[in-house]
């Protein structure tokens, strides 16, 4: 049931500004910009779909149909994580050709469109996802608040991370001065974060949800 | 057969409180469930399909407990709640083509083409495209297509004209002769209810006052009326009304 749940997520409740900002990847083409905002319009996306799926009794319509709670929340989940990873993916050729045009070090704006980059992109996404997921599931309509909620600790992970790139020895490594094979175990750390993450916020806000009167 | 028995729910709120909802419907009857604005019958639906947590209490669909056998038992099901209210600006093939892929076998296109054709609908238009008496008979298009033993209804008639509430409740009638299906409506407009329910489940104050046959209901109330003839109308406003002191108001 859950696959037709996606679907449906996909056909139904996304907005079609997420999809428009699934593809903002080509911004890391863009010379001296801080990347990370990249991955947030993809935050953003899926703000204006659960917002667009509470206007339209999104819930109510789940449930009616012979699914159960649990079904929704594993639908709605795999719904952010898919997004994001198709987003991620999208962008990686455009990270490659802006390390030829603009090579490394020249991004006065932060950090470079490199490996250690994506590592840290995965970690701030799945920080967003824990936030805001488990937040709208504790009353299945506060979208904003939970957006907001969200946006505090990505904005605090952003600006700590930005920082860093403007350290003198981590500033370094993430510049990726020292080659990027070395920012390797950040990457396998930010999947590693971003796919745990799925797992257990996905079972935390089953635990919300059910506690939830429509 | 047996299609719905509600044991003892009850659910509390602040400021409002289910109490003891207890009640049973059989196939090829037609139920209204009565009671004034407020008195608990959304709660009370909400509490059969497991939407909100009952205290105490238990639903049970053709035997099946809804806590405990959710998906199975909405199967069985098709749910109206309040005409279609969800994604409006969408086509209503979109909708169905949504929906049919949750019955999967049990889905029958032939019998959606039958209803849709039957019923006037054209589904490459919204819902927002459609009468409010349109919007009820498209859902339950969608309900017979996959079979529904079950048809639940939150006030289906209300907001509806004259013409088009007498149309639904012989729509109701038709759909329970084969003596297959059930329906559950409720309503707060009770000449509905004689014009096609069989039985009546009266809730006042989030408790049930009265569940049992019409016929049963007009004759335990016939002292209400000099000819021993009351309308179920008379019954209930009799049983609400509130008598006001006038002299507060002086």
């Amino acid at each position: 049931m859950t696959k037709y749940l996606i679907k449906k997520e996909f056909l139904l409740s996304a907005h079609p500004m997420t999809y428009v900002f699934m593809f903002f990847g080509v911004m890391l083409l863009i010379p001296s910009y801080p990347y990370y905002i990249t991955f947030f319009y993809v935050t953003l996306g899926l703000f204006f779909s659960f917002m667009n799926g509470r206007e339209n009794r999104d819930l109510y319509f789940d449930a009616i149909l012979p699914v159960s709670k649990k079904d929704t929340v594993r639908a709605k989940t795999a719904f952010v994580w898919i997004v994001e990873i198709i987003a991620v993916v999208f962008s990686v050729p455009f990270a490659l050709i802006t390390q030829r045009i603009n090579p490394n070090g020249s991004n006065l704006a932060g950090i470079e469109a490199n490996v250690a980059f994506y590592g840290l992109s995965l970690i701030m996404l799945a920080v967003f996802n824990a936030v805001f997921l488990c937040s709208f599931f504790k009353t299945a309509y506060k979208v904003g608040k939970s957006f907001l909620f969200a946006c505090i600790p990505t904005a605090v992970f952003i600006a700590a991370a930005e920082v860093a790139d403007h350290m003198p020895v981590i500033g370094d490594f993430l510049e990726g001065k020292g080659g990027q094979l070395v920012q390797l175990p950040v990457l396998f750390v930010g999947i590693a974060v971003f796919a745990v993450s799925y797992f257990a916020v996905n079972k935390q806000c089953a635990k919300n949800y059910e506690k939830v009167d429509l | 057969m047996e299609v719905l028995r509600v044991d003892g729910l009850c659910k509390k709120y602040p400021e409002f409180e289910l109490k003891n909802v207890s009640f049973r419907l059989e196939s090829g009857q037609i139920m209204g469930f009565v009671g004034r604005n407020g008195a608990g019958k959304s709660t009370t639906i909400k509490a059969m399909l497991n939407m909100i947590h009952s205290e105490s209490g238990r639903a049970e669909i053709l035997g099946m407990n809804v806590a405990e056998n959710e998906t199975e038992c909405k199967k069985n099901i098709g749910v109206v709640y309040g005409g279609i209210n969800f994604y409006p600006k969408k086509k209503l093939s979109v909708i169905k083509n949504t929906v049919k892929s949750f019955y999967g076998e049990s889905w029958d296109e032939e019998k959606y083409n039958k209803y849709i054709n039957l019923f006037s609908i054209d589904d490459r238009k919204t819902a927002d495209e459609l009468s409010s008496g349109m919007k009820i008979k498209f859902l339950i298009a969608l309900a017979l297509s996959h079979g529904a033993k079950l048809l639940i209804f939150d006030e289906p008639t209300s907001g509806l004209d004259p013409v088009s509430r007498d149309d639904i409740c012989r729509l109701f009638q038709s759909l329970v002769k084969s003596g297959e299906r059930a329906i559950f409506f409720s309503t707060h407009i009770v000449s509905d209810l004689e014009k096609c329910a069989t039985h009546i489940t009266y809730i006042r104050n989030g408790e049930i006052a009265e569940s049992l046959p019409i016929g049963e209901m007009l004759e335990k109330y016939s002292e209400l009326k000099p000819d021993g003839k009351p309308s179920l109308e008379e019954i209930i406003v009799s049983l609400e009304r509130t008598d006001y002191d006038d002299e507060i108001f002086d």
